[in-house]
C-alpha cells in the first residue's frame, strides 16, 4: 500500500460520498446543519441529501434529541429507544431483487442486559419478511450488529457474531440479492442466504422499524447513514467508505 | 429554561382524548403514546392487547410538564386527562431503565415487538 493509500485509507482524505456518483443513493449527515430542523434540541425533520425526501416526526415527545458533541466530538441524531423515530411514508431505495448496501455510522447505546432487538434504520414494508433493516440484537449476551431482510419472503437476520456492538461503530448491511452479511468496522461477517423478492415500498424510518406502528426502538446517536447501490463501481470504493466513515467517528 | 425528562402513562381509553387535550393545552410540544404497556405476567406476547400508552419526552420544558400536571390535577372523571400519570426526572441517562421502572411501579410493561 502506498504512503498516499494509506493516508485516503486513515483519513478519508480526497474521498467524499459524491464519489460514488449514481451509485450514492441516500446520505444522512448530521454534520450538514442546512439539512435537519432543530429546535429546543429537538429534531422535527431530517432531508436525505440525495434524494430530498425528508424524514418526519410530528409529536414532540418522539423526536431525536440533537446531539453536538454525540460522536468523536461531532453531532449525532440521539434516538431514546422508547419512542423517537423519523418517518418517510415510501421508499426511493432499491426493492424487490435489487441490491444495495446500507453503511451507518452510529452510537450504539443499548446494554446487552436489555435483549429487546432495536432497529436504527429499516425500509421496505412492514414486516420483517418485506423490509430490508440494520439492527443490533442480543446473541449470546452480547451486543451485535444485525442485518434484516428477505430470503424468497421469508424474514432473514444475520448478525456480525465477531465485534462486540457497543459504542461506536461503522456498520455495512451488504444485502446482495443472494447473501446477507453484516460488516462491523471492517470486519466480515459470515453471509446468509438471502434472495430477496419481497421488499416493499411503504415506509423508510430512522430509529425504529417499518411496521406500521414504530417497534423496535434504537438507543442509538447517528451520525452517518449512506447507502449505494451495490454496483462493482460502488463496491470498488468500499475502503475508501469505510475509512471516511471511520475517520468521523474517530475509529481506529 | 429548565427542563427535566418526562414520562407520561395514559390508559388505553383516554389514549386518543388525552393526544387532543395535550395538544391544544401545549400545542409547542405534543405527545403521541407510542408504545402499548400491558400488566406484567406470563403469557405476554405482541398481541396482547394494551391497556395503557407510554410517552417519553427526554428534554421537556418545565412550563410544558407544570401544565399538564396542573390539568391532571384540576380534571374530573369524565376529562381525557383524569388518571393520567407523569413521572419526572433530572438527568435521567438511561430512558429505557427509567421506563422500565417506571412501568413495574404500575404494574406494567411494554408489549414487546413482533420479531
Amino acid at each position: 500500500m502506498t504512503p498516499a493509500l494509506k493516508l485516503i485509507l486513515l483519513q478519508g482524505v480526497g474521498w467524499s460520498p459524491a464519489s460514488l456518483g449514481a451509485s450514492l443513493l441516500a446520505l444522512v449527515d448530521a454534520r450538514r446543519a442546512d439539512k435537519f430542523i432543530a429546535s429546543g434540541g429537538s429534531v422535527s425533520s431530517i432531508t436525505d441529501i440525495v434524494s430530498g425526501n425528508s424524514f418526519e416526526q410530528s409529536f414532540a415527545t418522539a423526536k431525536p434529541a440533537y446531539n453536538a458533541t454525540g460522536i468523536n466530538g461531532g453531532p449525532s441524531f440521539d434516538f431514546d429507544g422508547i419512542d423517537d423515530e423519523m418517518t418517510y411514508a415510501g421508499v426511493w431505495l432499491p426493492t424487490g431483487a435489487n441490491k444495495c448496501r446500507i453503511w451507518t455510522l452510529a452510537r450504539q447505546d443499548s446494554l446487552a442486559a436489555d435483549a429487546t432487538t432495536r432497529a436504527l434504520f429499516s425500509y421496505g414494508g412492514p414486516t420483517g419478511g418485506t423490509s430490508r433493516q440494520v439492527r443490533r440484537g442480543v446473541p449470546s449476551g452480547v451486543n451485535r450488529a444485525n442485518t434484516n431482510t428477505d430470503n424468497a419472503g421469508v424474514a432473514v437476520s444475520v448478525s456480525n457474531t465477531t465485534v462486540d456492538y457497543s459504542g461506536v461503530h461503522v456498520t455495512l448491511s451488504d444485502i446482495n440479492g443472494a447473501t446477507a452479511q453484516t460488516d462491523v468496522d471492517g470486519v466480515a461477517g459470515t453471509p446468509a442466504t438471502a434472495v430477496t423478492t419481497s421488499t416493499g415500498t411503504t415506509r423508510t424510518r430512522l430509529g425504529a422499524n417499518s411496521a406500521a406502528s414504530a417497534g423496535a426502538f434504537g438507543k442509538i446517536g447517528i451520525s452517518q447513514l449512506l447507502v449505494d447501490d451495490g454496483s462493482a463501481a460502488a463496491v470498488s470504493q468500499t475502503p475508501f467508505i469505510l475509512a471516511y466513515l471511520k475517520a468521523i467517528g474517530g475509529i481506529a | 429554561m429548565t427542563t427535566l425528562a418526562v414520562a407520561l402513562l395514559v390508559t388505553d381509553a383516554k389514549k386518543a382524548g388525552a393526544i387532543t387535550a395535550i395538544g391544544d393545552l401545549t400545542p409547542n410540544y405534543t405527545v403521541g403514546f407510542s408504545r402499548a404497556c400491558c400488566a406484567i405476567g406470563p403469557g405476554v406476547t405482541f398481541e396482547t392487547p394494551p391497556t395503557h400508552w407510554y410517552s417519553h419526552g427526554a428534554v421537556v420544558d418545565t412550563i410544558y410538564s407544570q401544565a399538564w400536571q396542573e390539568a391532571v390535577s384540576e380534571a374530573e372523571p369524565s376529562d381525557p386527562l383524569y388518571g393520567l400519570i407523569l413521572f419526572t426526572a433530572q438527568n435521567a441517562s438511561d430512558a429505557v431503565a427509567w421506563a422500565q421502572t417506571n412501568l413495574e411501579s404500575q404494574g406494567l410493561r411494554f408489549v414487546p415487538d413482533e420479531e
